[in-house]
């Protein structure tokens, strides 16, 4: 028995292809790689950065930290327990490409990957949506692990008759306390407050339904824009879609008296104000502002959004009198959309295109940061591509920043990751990790939308979401002054 | 092999045979459409995402339905599916209770089955029709029962079968119809579409009037073959709807972007079809080939190869998209998607659909004065809408540009109408009309040697003179004079 497994054993170390690096080769360019890999900065806690190398070549393989790993069709993918160890404990990563056409190898110039040690968080949610819609035959919100390739449905619109989910917002990160918009059949804002959940009718006889929203971080308030959107195509713009805003206002909902409030600063029938948010001590309101213009959708290009705060006191839920600019358009003849602030309160990042809100179809849409409190605005050049940045989150540490971009097609939203030191200085970003990133990343023919960073997964299973639209009464919304 | 044996097999040969007749005349279109629910990607991602969610069953089904873009082929698959179900259960019966007549019972599930085929939402009608299918049959079998298994059971089985057949098969074949007259009809003219079997949808329009959705295919049709502006009103027309009627549904998008590409409005069309491309059960692999030629156009290779990588992966699109693919890598010219391009290089601010279909047709002329078809169905929505002052005007500014080197006949006859409506009209009647002294002098300035210099030609002319002095209208109902004077506008 002893010698037959012995005996089998060496058949096997025999027929085990041991790689090693090939004796003789001649040194060539950086190879191509998709993603691109090359001088990014990494959380520890990242899963594998598989990578294809899409050279044109028979064979490669690839020598990171003393291992040779042989692709296989181009995929270069890692171990997950051998990866995880190896970048726990080191803080660069060097990669060798080897590529070889016909009986040549080729050594391509090597490159290094920075780990740091600043963990990002775990999850991420975000909707899956095709580009360009109008309708919503077949869209969900899902999440997923960054540390695994798990990815998972958090509602599927196959459960709520193909009816539209959107604007999904986390208190903090925090998968427990959330909220999103059903909208058709079922219609109403589902919110998850610390394991329960309720419907909540948001549309008031002043107001109609609410759309971008913001948490206050004491859990109490909501900061929701109420938006009549509208989007066109062009004939032969390379933006192709230019959506708008008809009207917008910023309204706030009281979450325990269920109550809904704001003053004219942040909704006056003057001008468009738009997504709004806390800052991290919940003392101020950020929200976009743009002067009101008739004529639209001809006079799209007139429509610029300022970057402005207001005072909020969250003791009283009252808001200040004064609003300060802190990124005007008028001025600078540029136009912001979706401001975050950092959770440290340090920066706030924001989008900068030529005109309107909508950045997701704007070409020329940039990320840009203000340093707090000394109000400095400067583009965050690391990021940005020729094509348009959009949605972006900050991890909760403040040292990671997810954003969507459309660089690598021009249609399809991917995210990308990045690291943000305390300066506000962006790293290279690298594109969310995915098994066989080539071939996913291909066949997908969805829009990664609005990701949103999450300390942990959303444990609520999404038939009970389901479930709780579909048979929930939504709770009606009054008016401050109603509820007092 | 027993003799009652050959019999149900001879029988249900027979059976099967006659199914596939009935689907074919009564079903095959349908079930095309439902082939352009889907497309099956040779792909094994796509395969285990199938098994998945449904199993080999899944596979199978859309295994199966990805040949039904040939109608004999589909009609063929149904009826073998259909009846080898039926025989199986046949077989799984007779082991149990082995009692003839419940043979034609076994009929029963695959024929309800074929009848649910025909129903593009089915409700509560399936369970109406297994309860009534199922009583037919019980009662046709009950009726025909032997006193005597050995002397008559063979003339029992011929009885029971054939009756309770009958009667479903009857059922079957009539019900959808009253059921649901004009999917059939729309679904034949959408398969006639996407398959460009342009003149043979043209040959056979129905002679009664037609709906806006089945105007849409057939006027499409006549643009696509360049019949447009000479051919419009073969066809009875009712309205400019018949040119286009914006999708209020999933089922009508692919006839939208379909019309909007052909009128050269590439950007609506795609703005259409990136809501359809996202089928019932899958990919609509038409609206993929429209969005993929769409993305060529606008130079967006990267984007175009993804829907085309998608369709290589099916059996049947595969050469379509690996020609197209070959385009892109090679970058050899596609006379459609230079066309096509060309529309997409005017005012980068217009927004199409935001005014008007025909603005934006008016605006396509103007960026891409070549664009014939473009032209002719701007002239087309004019003529429908009665505006022969906007024909004149059109003319007055495209004649001689490359869409407008000959007039089309019905352009003509507005035109000729025009000269002499406005060459009858006294001032102050016009101005009772509303119509000012400037606009009335620019309308004469319309005179017979402007019209001349303008397209109008001498058939048309006398033709107009036979009209005028004609009594009876039965030689002009295909004509503009006869839809503006006597049609009704819906």
């Amino acid at each position: 028995m002893k010698r037959s497994i012995s005996a089998i054993l060496a058949v096997l170390s025999l027929c085990a292809c041991s790689t090693s690096l090939p004796e003789t080769f001649s040194d060539a360019c950086a190879a191509e790689l998709f993603p691109d890999y090359s001088y990014v900065t990494i959380p520890d806690n990242i899963a594998p950065l598989n990578f294809n190398v899409t050279e044109d070549c028979e064979a490669c393989m690839v020598e990171i930290g003393g291992k040779i790993i042989k692709a296989r069709h181009g995929l270069v993918s890692f171990n997950r327990g051998w990866w995880k160890k190896t970048i726990a404990k080191t803080d660069s990563l060097s990669l060798t490409v080897y590529s070889r056409k016909g009986r040549e190898w080729v050594r391509h110039e090597p490159f290094t990957i920075r780990i740091s040690h600043d963990p990002i968080d775990s999850y991420l949610s975000f909707r899956l949506i095709p580009p360009g819609y109008q309708g919503w035959n077949e869209l969900g919100l899902y999440q997923r692990c960054l540390e695994t390739f798990r990815e998972t449905p958090i509602l599927e619109n196959r459960l709520t008759d193909g009816n539209c989910l959107n604007c999904h917002t986390l208190n903090n990160r925090d998968p427990e306390t959330f909220l999103f918009h059903s909208r058709a059949s079922f219609g109403g804002t589902y919110m998850l407050m610390n394991g329960e959940s309720k419907v909540v009718n948001t549309k008031t006889d002043s107001t109609a339904a609410t759309r971008y929203a913001y948490w206050h971080p004491n859990g109490r308030f909501i900061a929701y824009s109420v938006n009549d959107t509208q989007q066109n195509f062009f004939a032969s713009n390379p933006d192709r879609i230019e959506v708008y805003d008809n009207s917008s206002d910023v309204v706030i909902y009281d979450v325990e008296k269920g109550a809904m409030f704001w003053s004219e600063q942040i909704r006056s029938k003057d001008s468009f104000e738009t997504y709004p948010v806390f800052t991290p001590d919940g003392k101020n309101l950020i929200f976009c502002s743009a002067k009101a213009v008739a004529g639209l959708p001809e006079s799209f290009r007139e429509v610029k959004y300022s970057l402005c705060m207001i005072a909020f006191d969250p003791l009283t839920g009252s808001l200040g009198e004064k609003v300060d600019t802190l990124f005007s358009a008028p001025r600078t003849g540029l136009s912001v959309a979706f401001p975050k602030v950092s959770p440290d309160g340090k920066h706030v990042v924001f989008v900068v295109q030529d005109h309107g809100s909508f950045a997701i179809w704007h070409k020329d849409s940039d990320l840009w940061s203000i340093e707090l409190p000394s109000g400095e605005a400067k583009p965050m050049i690391e990021l940005n591509s020729s094509d348009g940045e959009s949605w972006h989150t900050w991890s909760d540490n403040s040292c990671w920043l997810a954003f969507g971009s459309r660089r690598d097609d021009g249609l399809f939203t991917k995210v990308y990751i990045s690291h943000v030191d305390e300066n506000g200085n962006a790293s290279k970003p690298f594109l969310m990790p995915q098994k066989d990133p080539l071939r996913f990343y291909h066949d997908c023919m969805n829009s990664y939308n609005l990701p949103e960073f999450m300390t942990g997964p959303v444990a609520v299973r999404q038939k009970a979401i389901a479930r709780t639209l579909k048979h929930a009464s939504p709770e009606a919304t009054t008016l401050r002054s109603e509820s007092q | 092999m027993r003799k009652e044996n050959v019999v149900f097999i001879s029988i249900s040969v027979l059976l099967t045979s006659a199914l596939a007749v009935v689907v074919y005349f009564s079903q095959a279109w349908s079930l095309a459409a439902m082939e352009q629910q889907q497309l099956f990607m040779y792909d094994w991602g796509y395969l285990t995402d199938l098994l998945k969610r449904g199993g080999i069953g899944l596979i199978t089904a859309r295994f199966a339905v990805q040949f039904f873009v040939n109608p004999v082929a589909s009609s063929c698959i149904t009826a073998l599916l259909l009846g080898g179900s039926a025989w199986m259960l046949w077989r799984t019966v007779s082991r149990f209770v082995s009692i003839p007549e419940f043979y034609p019972l076994c009929w029963t599930p695959s024929l309800v089955v074929a009848c649910l085929l025909r129903v593009p939402e089915a409700s509560f009608l399936p369970v109406t029709r297994l309860f009534l299918a199922s009583l037919l049959l019980v009662l046709a079998s009950s009726a025909f029962k032997p006193k005597s298994r050995s002397e008559t059971s063979t003339f029992h089985i011929f009885a029971a079968s054939t009756i309770g057949c009958a009667v479903l098969i009857a059922f079957l074949t009539i019900y959808p119809k009253v059921a649901n007259p004009a999917y059939d009809e729309l679904c034949r003219l959408e398969y006639l579409t996407i398959n460009e079997r342009y003149e043979e949808l043209i040959d056979n329009v129905p002679k009664r009037a037609l709906s806006p959705g089945e105007l849409n295919y057939v006027n499409h049709a006549l643009a696509e073959t360049g019949r447009l502006g000479d051919e419009l009103f073969s066809v009875r027309q009712n309205s400019p709807f018949g040119l286009f009627t914006y999708a209020d549904g999933y089922e009508n998008m692919p006839l939208s972007a379909h019309v909007l590409y052909s009128m050269g409005d590439m950007a609506a069309a795609e703005e259409v079809a990136f809501n359809a491309f996202q089928a019932k059960y899958g990919y609509n692999p038409s609206m993929l080939k429209l969005l993929s030629k769409v993305e060529m156009m606008r130079g967006c290779h990267e984007t175009a190869s993804k829907y085309l990588d998608l369709l290589s992966k099916s059996l049947y699109y595969r050469k379509w998209a690996k020609q197209y693919l070959h385009h892109l890598q090679d970058g050899s010219p596609v006379e459609e998607i230079e066309r096509g391009s060309r529309n997409m290089h005017g005012d980068d601010g217009y927004l199409v659909m935001s005014v008007s279909l025909f603005s934006d047709l008016v605006n396509i002329v103007r960026t891409n004065p070549s664009d014939v078809k473009a032209a002719e169905y701007a002239l087309s929505f004019l003529l429908l809408a009665k505006d022969f002052t906007g024909v004149r005007d059109f003319i007055a500014e495209f004649w001689g540009k490359p869409c407008l080197l000959r007039l089309p006949k019905h352009a003509q006859e507005a035109l000729v109408f025009f000269y002499d409506y406005f060459h009858t009209m006294d001032e102050s009647y016009a101005a009772s009309l509303g119509i000012d002294h400037q606009t009335y002098s620019d309308y004469l300035s319309t005179d017979f040697l402007w019209c001349c210099n303008h397209g109008l030609e001498k058939e048309t002319i006398d033709r107009f003179e036979q009209f005028k002095s004609s009594s009876s209208m039965n030689g002009f109902r295909n004509t503009f004079w006869y839809y503006l004077l006597y049609e009704k506008i819906d």
